[in-house]
């Protein structure tokens, strides 16, 4: 796997992750999802962003190798 | 766009970040807001990544400042905007309004613009880059105390409201100002970098001594002063390589 494809990926899976801890609500995060992990719903927002931060910045690099291609 | 290697971003990053957050404080001192250990460390956890992982993965600049001092704040609003209050709302006014986003881009911006081009690229004259280094080094030692000093009040008193109103503006002021002028002095004039040091380690327990009359911030004073000193010593024998 490249590292185009592999930060492409980790975008993916991190915006995925940070948009659920991030915007969801805890009911449905804890009684729907089970994905609360034990945890208040303050530090699954707290995850949650940081996971946006990891996302954001992978994809910037993502789209900085295709620019870089042409 | 220049690559970095990840002890470089690391302390790149830790300096711009505890600077920021610094100046975010003494806005929020003057202004009254709630300068709450909690919220600090949220806010310094976000920025730090943002700009730690930007500095790594694409580098540093005008272009990977911009989007990191960008970033931050906005990532940081969306906390606000989407955590539960921790702090009584009636009684402390927080920097949870939209407004916010711009000063914590403007303090951000004007870290980052300081050490990256007076710290990182040697621009300007001898008397510029040593007020540079002084000013990031006294917010940098007035951020390590405060956190010390906050942290440990928090752990005595478990009462986020009490910790939540310790510091005063004038103070802090007094503080930083006192450092950033001893700082330009001692960069300035002293080439001896272990004399230099330990001056700067005798300025900064005096004026804790002086503003807090605390034994014990003074005795953690030497910690709050020599951690920068060492990192930014490293960092910059790093850079000049």
């Amino acid at each position: 796997m490249n590292s185009k494809t592999k930060f492409f990926l980790l975008a993916i899976i991190t915006g995925i992750t940070g948009i659920i801890y991030t915007f969801f609500d805890y009911k449905f995060l804890k009684n729907s999802l089970k994905l609360s992990l034990g945890l208040q719903h303050n530090s699954h927002i707290m995850l949650g962003t940081l996971a946006l931060i990891i996302a954001i910045v992978a994809f910037a690099k993502f789209i900085l190798f295709l620019k870089n291609r042409e | 766009m220049e690559r970095t290697s990840f002890i470089n971003s690391l302390l790149f990053s830790f300096f711009i970040s505890m600077s920021m957050l610094m100046l975010d404080a003494f806005y929020h001192l003057a202004s009254n807001t709630a300068v709450h250990v909690n919220y600090i460390l949220v806010k310094i956890v976000i920025v730090f990544l943002a700009l730690f992982l930007t500095t790594l993965w694409i580098g540093k600049g005008t272009n990977p400042g911009i989007f990191s001092i960008i970033l931050g704040p906005v990532i940081f609003y969306i906390y606000y905007v989407y955590a539960d209050a921790t702090l009584n709302r009636s009684i402390f006014k927080l920097d949870e309004s939209f407004g916010y986003v711009f000063l914590h881009i403007l303090v951000f911006l004007i870290a980052y613009a300081v050490f990256y081009n007076f710290i990182e690229k040697k621009k300007g004259s001898k008397e510029l880059q040593s007020a540079g280094t002084s000013f990031i080094l006294a917010l940098v030692v007035f951020g390590v105390d405060t956190f010390f000093w906050l942290s440990k009040v928090q752990l005595q008193t478990a009462n986020e409201e009490v910790v939540a109103k310790l510091m005063s503006f004038d103070s802090s002021l007094y503080l930083v100002l006192s450092l950033f002028v001893t700082g330009f002095l001692l960069f300035n004039y002293i080439k001896n970098k272990l004399l230099r040091g330990i001056i700067y380690i005798i300025a900064v327990e005096i004026f804790i001594f002086l503003t807090s009359r605390d034994v014990s911030r003074t005795s953690f004073g030497i910690v709050s002063a020599l951690i920068p000193l060492i990192l930014l010593n490293y960092y910059q024998s790093r850079i000049s390589k």
